[in-house]
């Protein structure tokens, strides 16, 4: 009894050992990952608008004029969320097309992956920010950004994805070239057709800053296609 | 009487000439007072076409007419800028152009910060770009439009410019081109201030 015991013992520490080395090498290979925007792997997630902030997108400065994430009312309230609303990002026609059932919503051109590619497959919506800040690439070789206030910030993870990556569809106000590839990653819409996205996606806002919960929940997310190279 | 008549033809033409050039649309930026589109329709000719596109701010709403011209084989574009909710106007171009070449203003053809705007010509030559100012103003060098076209054919002799999809920043045109051999040539950012054009890296 007694020799079992110590059995039991040496294997309940090796599998407590076994446990504790698979959390540490997941959390090495999480840190390790690349994220789409450094700023948001750090937990930046207040949502606010950050007045007097100079932007700056491959070298220019790029700071907008005026908020451009005004808050018009979401289309649902809270906890009428419908599961039945879905998003198709196709990076070959670098289009997005929200789905409501089968019913075609709403379409718009994108701007996904130039500089590091958009993921594919399936995710969904894990916080809402009215405004984020973004910073990213590398100096190096120009194309670093360091962007306030970036408007309608809705970021996504999936099984291959965690949210620690910082991947997500929001509006850009540096840039108007919608319909090629033209991001670090994430899906560059324009600020008013992301505005739109914004308010009919789940989880339907309360405030600056929204996450998904299960009575709340974030709407899905299909990213598909090839992103040409032009 | 034949002198009266000179005379008289000879004013008619004068005047005509000055008001001509008093209400001309040039590139001078000069606010005239907002026409609305129904009363500007009554005047145009029968074949026009018109294309708008809204600023990214959605304040001003650009639009460029294309309507038949005097002369056989022209049409006469315009590029103007309205804004809805001041109701202002402002002509930034108009000019003769061949009938064979289409004038188009593209999905993205506002600058980000609502500042430029480019109009792309085709014809089955080629393809040529001219930025303008939304202000009216001119550029640096006194010029009111930037010819992309022109810059591309003095920098980059041994390309052909394939596509001009929109702006990468609120400076840089986003430059498509061809090799002369008809394979895919490198993009481009063409400055618009500076009037160079840099190599744009991938990943």
């Amino acid at each position: 009894m007694k020799r079992s015991f110590s059995v039991y013992s040496v294997l309940l520490i090796a599998a407590a050992a076994v446990a504790f080395g698979a959390v540490v090498i997941y959390r090495a290979h999480d840190q390790a990952s690349v994220c789409a925007n450094s700023v948001s792997c750090t937990g930046d997630l207040s949502g606010d608008y950050q007045p007097d902030k100079e932007s700056v997108f491959m070298g220019e400065r790029v700071t907008p004029e005026e908020p451009l994430a005004l808050v018009r009312g979401d289309t649902e309230v809270l906890g009428e969320v419908s599961d039945e609303k879905h998003i198709v990002v196709d990076l070959s026609s670098q289009t997005l097309t929200a789905y409501e059932g089968e019913t075609e919503v709403m379409t718009f051109p994108v701007a996904t992956g130039r500089w590091w590619p958009t993921p594919t497959g399936e995710f969904r919506i894990w916080v809402k920010l009215r405004y984020a800040h973004m910073e990213g690439g590398n100096p190096a070789d120009g194309t670093y950004y360091n962007l306030y206030n970036v408007p309608y910030t809705m970021y996504f993870y999936g099984d291959n994805i965690p949210k620690s990556r910082g991947f997500g569809l929001h509006g850009a106000y540096w840039h108007n070239n919608f319909g090629h590839p033209m991001s670090h990653g994430c899906v560059n819409l324009r600020p008013e057709d992301a505005g739109l996205v914004y308010e009919w996606v789940g989880p339907a806002a309360d405030g600056n800053m929204t996450h998904a919960t299960r009575a709340n929940p974030g709407t899905r997310i299909t990213i598909t296609g090839i992103t040409a190279e032009e | 009487m034949r002198i009266y008549a000179i005379v008289f033809i000879a004013a008619g033409i004068v005047l005509s000439y000055a008001a001509w050039h008093a209400t001309r649309p040039a590139s001078s930026g000069n606010m005239v007072s907002y026409v609305p589109p129904d009363a500007a329709q009554a005047h145009e000719p029968r074949e026009s076409s018109i294309q708008s596109v809204h600023s990214p701010d959605g304040s001003w709403t650009a639009t460029r007419t294309i309507a038949p011209g005097d002369a056989a084989g022209e049409s006469i574009m315009t590029l103007a800028i309205s804004s809805g909710g001041e109701k202002k106007y402002r002509v930034l171009e108009t000019k003769g152009i061949p009938t064979d070449m289409d004038a188009m203003l593209p999905a993205n053809s506002w600058s980000p910060d609502n500042r430029h705007i480019f109009v792309m010509y085709r014809t089955a030559a080629g393809l040529s770009v001219d930025v303008y100012r939304a202000d009216g103003q001119a550029f640096s060098d006194g010029s009111f439009s930037v010819s992309l076209s022109h810059a591309f054919r003095e920098k980059l002799p041994d390309g052909v410019i394939r596509d001009v999809t929109g702006w990468d920043d609120p400076s840089l045109l986003h430059v498509m081109t061809y090799e002369t051999d008809g394979r895919k040539g490198p993009s481009y950012r063409f400055d618009i201030h500076g009037r160079n054009f840099y190599t744009l890296s991938y990943r």
